[in-house]
């Protein structure tokens, strides 16, 4: 599966949308937590925080990724189709099982990079303005629970929803009307379902970030949230990335007998 | 290497036939497959390629079941589709790589010797290094060629490979596979008979599913010996004789138009006896270019 991801990454980078996105993510994220964003000299003291410049930088980059991840990631098993190489791929000897984990991991690995230049950007943004050194630990900790579970699940569904589609194109609409629905509910998760069902990475943003900034915590317009609900979060996106990994498969391996069966390629 | 298709059909969803009874046995060299555009070539192909099953009948390559043991056929397999495709990023050198990671290959090494010979033999060495977005049609070709080769395969399937190739670009590809054939199975798939001609010692002529013909290619033009005829017609004559005789080709030359024509005896007092060719066999066989003539 090494071989796969590899070259899945490999071409990933040589494709140029791939570093549109990851430029126009990165200069949102670094945008963020910084004086540009927050110019009044009141706000200096957020700057002090480590974990508000990187729930900021992650919080942006969730956002904005939520969305684009999906279209980065739509037609990484569909384009074998478009671009013919299918037929030579099925002649060998890789399961579906390899194959389709191959692609996917290749696909959140390359999502995961695009978080990048914030690991390398906050600390030296928070070098300037304070002279103090960033909580590496806090950049790591929201980046694994506010940015990757929710990555997961992009992934995972774009890559499932697309193949059983067998096109990416009537993906695209839906899918952005879902993402629209769901993000802008970011300030409006006040109860424990809409806390659990979500993808905007904002139920750990709250239980366990805003709570540790002492401005966030004290700000009454923050809606609460425990971290249980939060947890529960997490585990739904990864249980629910899993679950469309499992019936990615399966369609894949049914989809090959199927087409074994009635030879949908025509004569 | 050997092959056997036993009492194959293929039938597709909504009844549609793809091959029916078809019973067949291939043995080593190069075995062209011919036929019209539809004639169930690609579907037999793709049979013993293991990519689909036989609805009735079975096929065994070299004592394994495509319907039983698809992995152990895989193995031996080599298979250039008729729709071969590349990924544009990527230079053949890392395509193949690839490719031979999805073979199973896992040790580099070895992926790299059977790269570099897979290279070798589809004549790709001096350009491996060049991302195959940049490559020609017949370039690509021969990416796929070292692809079917990366497992050094007993057994080479390849599906109307010069189909958009130029002619230079053909001979090249004749010429490497008949280089490649040696002491292996290699099945030529193609519509064009000038392909069989020139590399296969073995044949079938296939038609609306159905074998027609299964020979040599010198025996199928001798059995066609005495029935190709030559013409110079006047333009008002040509309409007559396209009615008459089955006419292969027709060819406007200074004398007159130059017909050739398929009969089994002298069609007119003027007519020359000509040598025939597999084309004309081809045409004798499968119904030829003007199909409805009337009684000769």
């Amino acid at each position: 599966m090494r071989g796969i991801v590899r070259y899945e990454l490999r071409m990933r980078w040589r494709s140029w949308r791939y570093w549109i996105v990851f430029l126009l993510a990165s200069a949102l994220a670094l945008f963020m937590p910084t004086p540009l964003n927050y110019p009044g000299p009141d706000d200096a003291p957020k700057f002090f925080s480590s974990w508000w410049m990187a729930s900021q930088a992650f919080s942006g980059l969730t956002l904005l990724m939520t969305l684009l991840a999906a279209f980065l990631v739509a037609d990484r098993i569909v384009r074998d189709t478009t671009l013919r190489t299918r037929e030579s791929i099925k002649v060998r000897a890789v399961g579906e099982a390899e194959y389709v984990l191959g692609k996917y991991l290749a696909s959140l690995i390359a999502l995961a990079l695009i978080a990048g230049p914030v690991f390398v950007g906050i600390p030296i943004t928070k070098w300037v303005i304070t002279s103090t050194l960033m909580n590496l630990w806090s950049l790591l900790a929201v980046f694994l629970t506010m940015y990757l579970p929710p990555m997961a699940f992009v992934a995972a569904l774009a890559l499932t929803a697309t193949t059983l589609l067998e096109n990416p194109r009537p993906f695209y609409i839906p899918f952005a009307i879902l993402w629209f629905f769901d993000s802008m509910r970011f300030r409006l998760l006040n109860s424990w379902i809409r806390g659990v069902f979500n993808f905007s990475g904002a139920s750990p943003f709250q239980a366990f970030f805003s709570s540790v900034v002492l401005f966030m915590a004290n700000d009454p317009q923050m809606p609460q949230m425990s971290p249980a609900v939060a947890a529960a979060n997490i585990s739904f996106l990864l249980f629910t990335s899993a679950l469309l990994l499992v019936a990615l498969v399966y369609f894949e391996k049914r989809r090959r007998g199927a087409w074994r069966r009635t030879g949908a390629e025509g004569r | 290497m050997q092959i056997q298709v036993e009492n194959v059909t293929k039938i597709y969803a909504g009844e549609i036939v793809g091959v029916k009874d078809i019973n067949l046995e291939i043995g080593n060299g190069m075995f062209g497959l011919l036929g019209p555009n539809g004639a169930g070539k690609t579907t037999l192909m793709r049979m013993i390629a293991t990519l689909l099953k036989p609805t009735v009948g079975d096929i065994h390559v070299d004592g394994h079941s495509v319907q039983a043991d698809s992995m152990a056929i895989r193995r031996m397999l080599g298979y250039l589709p008729q729709d071969f495709g590349v990924y544009p990023n990527l230079t053949a050198r890392e395509f193949l790589d690839y490719f031979a990671i999805l073979d199973g290959v896992k040790d580099a090494s070895k992926r790299k010797e059977a790269v570099e010979r897979a290279s070798d033999i589809a004549g790709l060495s001096a350009v491996e290094n060049r991302k195959l977005k940049t490559f020609s049609g017949g370039m690509r070709q021969r990416v796929g060629i070292a692809q079917a080769f990366l497992r050094s395969p007993q057994l080479l399937i390849v599906d109307e490979p010069t189909a958009g190739l130029d002619p230079e670009e053909r001979i090249r590809f004749h010429n490497l596979l008949s280089e490649i054939s040696g002491d292996r199975l290699v099945i030529l798939s193609t519509h064009i008979v000038g392909d069989v001609e020139t590399t296969c010692n073995d044949m079938a002529i296939i038609k609306n599913g159905s074998l027609l013909v299964r020979s040599t290619p010198p025996k199928l033009i001798e059995r066609v010996q005495g029935k190709v005829w030559e013409v110079i017609a006047a333009d008002e004559a040509l309409e007559d004789i396209k009615r008459r005789h089955r006419v292969i080709s027709v060819v406007r030359k200074v004398e007159g138009i130059c017909v050739r024509l398929l009969a089994e005896k002298r069609p007119t007092e003027n007519a020359i006896a000509a040598s025939p060719t597999l084309e004309d066999a081809y045409v004798y066989f499968v119904g030829g270019v003007n199909e409805h003539v009337g009684p000769e």
